[in-house]
């Protein structure tokens, strides 16, 4: 081969290398594209997939807490607590309470005696008229003393048990109207533990005797916690235990012993007196 | 120098002990003075005292005198702040009776109707408060704050505002726990165990008018435009407006 020959071989042998050697580049690239783009596409199905499987806790979440959020606001996760050892006595001119709900418990007194009692939950409850009367006898001077807290229209000195006590005004349904309604205490969310209550049960509708206390609190709307003590309705669901439900308990001239009370939404208490006197008073004390 | 420097860090570091020491206690609010009360109460006024978590208990009062020994509810606030505050002391002496008039922020109506939330102060500037029954704008700023405010009383009078978070019957040692208040130690005003005891997240108190044996302010207080004054006579809360700075 001469030398022209052999140049003319070469130059042939290496543009052909060369466009072997793009064409394989190129086609290096392209496989590398293809690659990335299926890459991207594993990534961005996979990124979908994170967030398609996140969906699910992520929503459960948000439903937890607007569940937790509506519980708060909504003030029923009422705290117990561990009352004194006496009972005190409360009276009212009349009780009109919408969704309650009531159901046999052991007491929570400090001295860890079990006596029974009827834990009860008012959703909507409106007095006309308080008077609370908490005796004891005071160390130190041994004396008995009363430790008396009023609010709203005048407590008389008694009620008959009867009729609705004089002066009260209510509408056809049993509810309160006109300066009663005006003049009363609004309370949402009221808890109390009586082994007594007594009065003129007006216009008391939806009344359930003997539902199963597991599912009285769910009846009325109402939630109790138990967290710092306490017997919660739902613990006794097992035991079948006796509960009470009522849409509307209406009670002219309310006298009742209660160990505690528990108002964990906001309360306005007009003409709010509390005063300690000497001696055992009683409710012709209470104006 | 460094030998000074040295000698110096012993003492520097008991003295920064120290104050931490103090300020724990202070702030805890066991460092609270318990006195013996005179035979005589004095009458307190305001027209709206915001308190943040209250607790109540019964108790006996360590009076000077048998006078004085008598049952009171033993109040304790954590946080209380006043708008205006009016408090009158009557003494007798050689037959005529005297009043010290104590004031501070802004002036105290002459009347409450406990039957309706105050509005005004005794110069008829409006008290302002906030939806939740807080005080709020120049009624907050200018307010009477108080941090551990304890008092023995045998008669409050008010129109509650927004009440919340109440217990009635509340084992009351722990009424005071359980809102962070320790009571005075010492002497016979704690809580006894199985008694009775309220406490309030939240106890709010339009026109306020009480009587006590006794104030303790066992934390700061700020007392602006405070006005001390003495006057012939037995002072009552008419006289409150014009005693005011």
């Amino acid at each position: 081969m001469s030398h022209k020959h052999t140049e003319k071989f070469w130059t042939r042998k290496i543009g052909a290398g060369k466009a072997s050697i793009v064409g394989r580049a190129s086609g290096a690239v392209q496989s590398v594209r293809t690659l990335n783009a299926d890459m991207l596409a594993r990534d961005e199905a996979a990124r979908r997939g994170t967030r398609r499987r996140a969906l699910v806790p992520t929503a459960v979440g948000f439903a937890l807490v607007g569940v937790m959020f509506s519980l708060v606001s909504s003030n029923v996760l009422a705290v117990n607590f561990t009352t004194g050892n006496n009972k005190f006595r409360v009276y009212s001119n009349y009780l009109d309470a919408q969704k309650a709900a009531g159901f046999l418990s052991p007491t929570t007194q400090q001295d860890g005696s079990n006596d029974g009692v009827m834990e009860f939950g008012i959703v909507t409850a409106k007095l006309s008229g308080l008077c609370a009367i908490a005796s004891e006898t005071i160390p130190v001077i041994n004396l008995p003393y009363s430790l008396k807290i009023t609010a709203g229209d005048p407590v008389p000195d008694t009620y008959s048990g009867a009729a609705v006590p004089t002066g009260v005004t209510t509408d056809s349904a049993g509810k309160l109207s006109g300066a009663s309604l005006t003049g009363s205490i609004a309370a949402n969310n009221l808890f109390l533990n009586s082994n007594m209550l007594s009065g003129y049960g007006n216009k008391i509708s939806g009344l359930n005797l003997g539902q199963s206390a597991g599912t009285v609190h769910t009846s009325a709307g109402l939630a109790w916690d138990t967290s710092t003590g306490g017997t919660s309705p739902s613990s006794l669901n097992s035991q079948g235990n006796f509960g009470l439900y009522a849409e509307q308990l209406n009670i002219g001239g309310l006298t009742g012993d209660t160990y505690g009370l528990n108002l964990a939404g906001a309360i306005t208490l007009p003409s709010l007196k509390i005063t300690v006197e000497p001696g055992t008073k009683s409710q012709a004390d209470c104006s | 120098m460094q030998g000074t420097r040295r000698r110096a860090v012993p003492m520097t570091m008991l003295g920064l002990v120290s104050i931490g020491v103090l300020h724990y206690l202070v702030s805890a609010g066991v460092m609270a003075v318990n006195f013996t009360t005179t035979d005589q109460k004095f009458q307190i006024y305001s027209n709206y005292m915001q308190g943040d978590y209250g607790a109540l208990h019964m108790a006996s009062n360590a009076g000077y005198s048998s006078a004085s020994s008598v049952g009171v509810a033993e109040v304790g606030f954590k946080v209380a702040k006043l708008s205006g505050l009016c408090a009158i002391v009557h003494e007798d002496f050689a037959g005529l009776t005297s009043s010290l008039i104590i004031t501070a922020g802004a002036p105290v109506a002459g009347s409450f109707n406990s039957k309706q939330l105050v509005t005004a102060d005794g110069r008829g500037t409006p008290i302002q408060l906030a939806a939740d029954g807080t005080l709020s704008g120049s009624s907050l700023s200018g307010a009477v704050e108080v941090q551990d405010f304890f008092l023995n009383t045998t008669s409050i009078g008010a129109y509650g505002n927004k009440i919340s978070g109440l217990n009635l019957g509340e084992n009351a040692p722990d009424a005071g726990s359980s809102v962070g208040i320790d009571y005075p130690a010492g002497g016979s005003t704690l809580p006894q165990q199985g008694a009775f005891g309220l406490s309030a997240n939240r106890l709010n108190l339009g026109g306020l008018a009480g009587d006590t044996y006794g104030i303790n302010l066992a934390g700061q207080v700020h007392l602006p435009l405070l006005k001390m004054t003495a006057v012939p006579g037995a002072a009552d809360q008419t006289s409150c407006p014009g005693a005011a700075q």
